[in-house]
């Protein structure tokens, strides 16, 4: 089971800056001089090394944390445009977000009772070939642990929510918009859903479906997860190699009555 | 430390007074041994290699092709005494289509080969070209990174910054450039071994070898 990103689902149709997915944030002389190392080129090309003071300059075009630091590790939000996470807070953010959007999305289809529950499903360890390509082993997690994530995620990512309810075509209409604002046409699920109640007319009673939570996060730190080709001479701190070095796989439960 | 080793290497050349005789031989001749010693931060001695490094158009070549071997006197001591001058171009890689080498193979390469690293670079357009003098302490920055790791022993580095006659004020190159460097972890690297000399003006480069 191997994989290696060289595009990520974009769904912005504006034209966009000309910063890269994922940015690594450092001295000037280092956003220059990193690449004179053989093994700049094992980093992933949607990966940009960037002077601090270089960025600084950006910040009238794109979002970004509010300090910045040498070291730093940024990935774009696969939800909003043109903004920046910091990748220590980035898992919370990018899955809160997933869960609003469809949360939103669902209360537009005229769902009466909207019901997710996250799941946390593996953990992998990304492994980096020669020439750059991400490989994944998978890690035997203690039944401790593996108890410790699941309870994490469950705590943090369940929603129950209700509401009238009732069909609309404009609604409808509105559901596809929200689709496209938060970048989800990727999203096979959530497409199916409005596929689905679009066609029916309001016959569907129920729906339930299993949808991935973690995909865009990880499709961002398997890019991020380059760096490491040169971890010494980047010198990345062990709290963010630690991030992008274990692939957390969490789906969402959802169970939809209408 | 480095000041001494220039003191030892001043003494030796105009002491025996060859400073003078060479700075007499004209503009062809820019690099007698004392001030190829001057810039390389060491006394010349047999077997020294000497790793020639810098900009593109900064100077390597005038100082490697100096015509130093119309001087018999010269030609033969600086010949014996510099056994090998390692010149890189540190840009080539990038013209290529295909990136042979980079440059920080090199550069370790360099280290790893040499006893003394003189690069060499433009001041004039260090202190007028913000993209040029981002390049050049990049330069630096792999340097003070990579002597540790490459090199075997401590090596004498010496950064000299050339065509100083270009600027109005040449007289304040040394303390810009400095100035430039407040802060980062090739400070101390430069500080110390940062040579800016018009060697055109011969009389004022005797002034410094003298100083």
């Amino acid at each position: 089971m191997s994989s290696r990103v060289y595009s990520l689902s974009y769904c912005y149709t504006m034209e966009k800056h000309s910063l890269t997915s994922v940015l690594y944030v450092t001295s000037e002389e280092q956003a220059e001089n990193y690449q004179w190392y053989k093994d700049s080129a094992r980093i992933d090309r949607n990966v940009s090394v960037i002077a601090l003071d270089d960025l600084e300059q950006l910040r009238s075009q794109v979002a970004l944390p509010r300090n910045l630091s040498a070291g730093m590790v940024l990935i774009e939000h696969p939800y909003k445009e043109n903004q920046y996470l910091d990748i220590n807070q980035a898992e919370e953010e990018v899955f809160a977000r997933k869960m609003d959007a469809i949360t939103e999305i669902a209360r537009y289809l005229g769902v009466k009772r909207f019901e997710a529950k996250a799941e946390y499903e593996t953990t992998q360890e990304r492994l980096l070939g020669v020439n750059g390509e991400v490989d994944y082993k998978g890690v035997n997690l203690e039944a401790k642990y593996k108890q410790e994530k699941s309870e994490k995620y469950k705590k943090k990512y369940t929603r129950i929510q209700e509401w009238p309810g009732g069909f609309s075509r404009e609604g409808v209409e509105k559901a596809k918009q929200l689709l496209k604002d938060y970048c989800l046409e990727q999203e096979r699920v959530v497409q199916h859903l409005i596929a689905q109640r679009e066609g029916d007319l309001n016959q569907m009673t129920s729906f339930t479906e299993t949808l991935s939570l973690s995909q865009e996060f990880n499709e961002r730190t398997d890019v991020a997860f380059t760096l490491s080709a040169m971890k010494g001479v980047l010198g990345l701190k062990a709290g963010i190699e630690t991030i992008f070095t274990y692939k957390v796989e969490v789906n969402l439960f959802l169970k939809l009555e209408f | 430390m480095m000041k001494s080793i220039f003191s030892r290497a001043l003494k030796q050349a105009v002491g025996n007074n060859r400073l003078e005789q060479s700075l007499k031989l004209g503009a062809a001749v820019l690099f007698p041994p004392a001030v190829l010693a001057y810039l390389v931060g060491v006394t010349l001695y047999e077997g020294l290699k000497v790793g020639v490094m810098g900009m593109e158009q900064s100077g390597k070549t005038t100082l490697l092709n100096s015509e130093l071997k119309e001087d018999q006197e010269f030609g033969e001591r600086v010949s014996f005494l510099i056994r090998e001058i390692f010149s890189v171009s540190l840009k080539e890689y990038q013209e290529f289509g295909e990136r042979v080498s980079y440059p920080q193979e090199v550069i370790c390469e360099a280290l790893k080969e040499n006893n003394a690293i003189l690069f060499v670079f433009d001041v004039s357009l260090y202190l007028t070209d913000l993209a040029y003098a981002k390049k050049v302490r990049a330069y630096w920055d792999l340097l003070e990174r990579e002597h540790e790791t490459c090199g075997l022993e401590r090596k004498s580095f010496s950064f000299f910054g050339s065509h100083v006659d270009l600027l109005k004020q040449p007289e304040e190159a040394f303390g810009q450039v400095l100035a430039s460097l407040k802060g980062k972890p090739y400070e101390k690297l430069v500080r110390e071994n940062l040579v800016c000399l018009n060697l055109r003006d011969k009389e004022g480069v005797k002034k410094r070898l003298q100083s």
